[in-house]
């Protein structure tokens, strides 16, 4: 039975890993290369940004490469490190920076997949079938 | 840890602010890459300057910065946040 994409929204597995200039780097020195992580991600058209879980950055031992201030509707002006990561989807690969920030608890999501990476995709939500597709 | 990694880079966004000026004139839009006190280069896109930092200075902070006269929070509109 498929979830109910109107009670979950659209989430899909992806793997996240460092991206491959930091990958290089740390090949170069023979330093030990974190592992990929999966992550439970939803699709969400309002981030302007990707987003991970600060947890995330964690397990991917990631180096911050800038920072961004973010406004929601409960908070203004957040400072919020990033971080390049490569981000591989059932179809499609990405790369690009993101952003860390704590997602709410009772979603059970490790990210949100924001408007940087639909700028190359088709993403198609069908809530009347209860399906959605995301290409890269 | 979002406190920890802003405060990593604020040696870099202090050097940021003091060329930015500067920056706007000959380098608006592209993206600056910062290591410390050092501007080391401007960048057509986010990732070539990435690239370049990590090739340059291996795994530590340094900054990847759009150079642009308006400074704004960015309105992450998703309510999905705990920020």
């Amino acid at each position: 039975m498929l979830p109910d994409l109107q009670r979950e929204g659209p989430t899909i597995e992806v793997v996240t890993s460092i991206s491959a200039a930091e990958e290089l780097a740390l090949k170069q020195p023979g330093l030990t290369i974190p592992k990929p992580v999966e992550m439970r991600v939803m699709v969400d058209p309002g981030a302007i940004f990707t987003v991970i879980d600060p947890e995330i950055a964690t397990k991917l031992n990631l180096t911050a490469v800038g920072q961004e201030e973010i406004s929601t509707a409960t908070s203004k002006g957040v400072k919020c490190p990033k971080y390049a990561v490569r981000i591989a989807f059932p179809r499609g690969k990405w790369q690009g920076t993101v952003i860390a920030a704590p997602i709410l608890a009772n979603f059970q999501i490790d990210g949100l997949i924001g408007r940087d990476v639909l700028a190359n995709a088709v993403f198609v939500y069908n809530g009347g079938a209860n399906f959605f597709s995301l290409s890269l | 840890m979002i406190v920890k990694e802003v405060v990593q880079l604020a040696r870099e966004l202090e050097t940021y602010d003091r060329l930015r000026d500067g920056l706007l004139k000959t380098d608006e839009g592209k993206f600056a890459l910062i290591y410390g006190k050092d501007l080391v280069g401007t960048f057509p896109t986010e990732m070539d300057a990435v690239t370049e930092g990590y090739g340059r200075f291996g795994k530590v902070p340094f900054l990847v910065k759009q150079i642009v006269e308006l400074e704004a929070p960015k309105p992450l509109v998703s309510n999905l946040l705990d920020v």
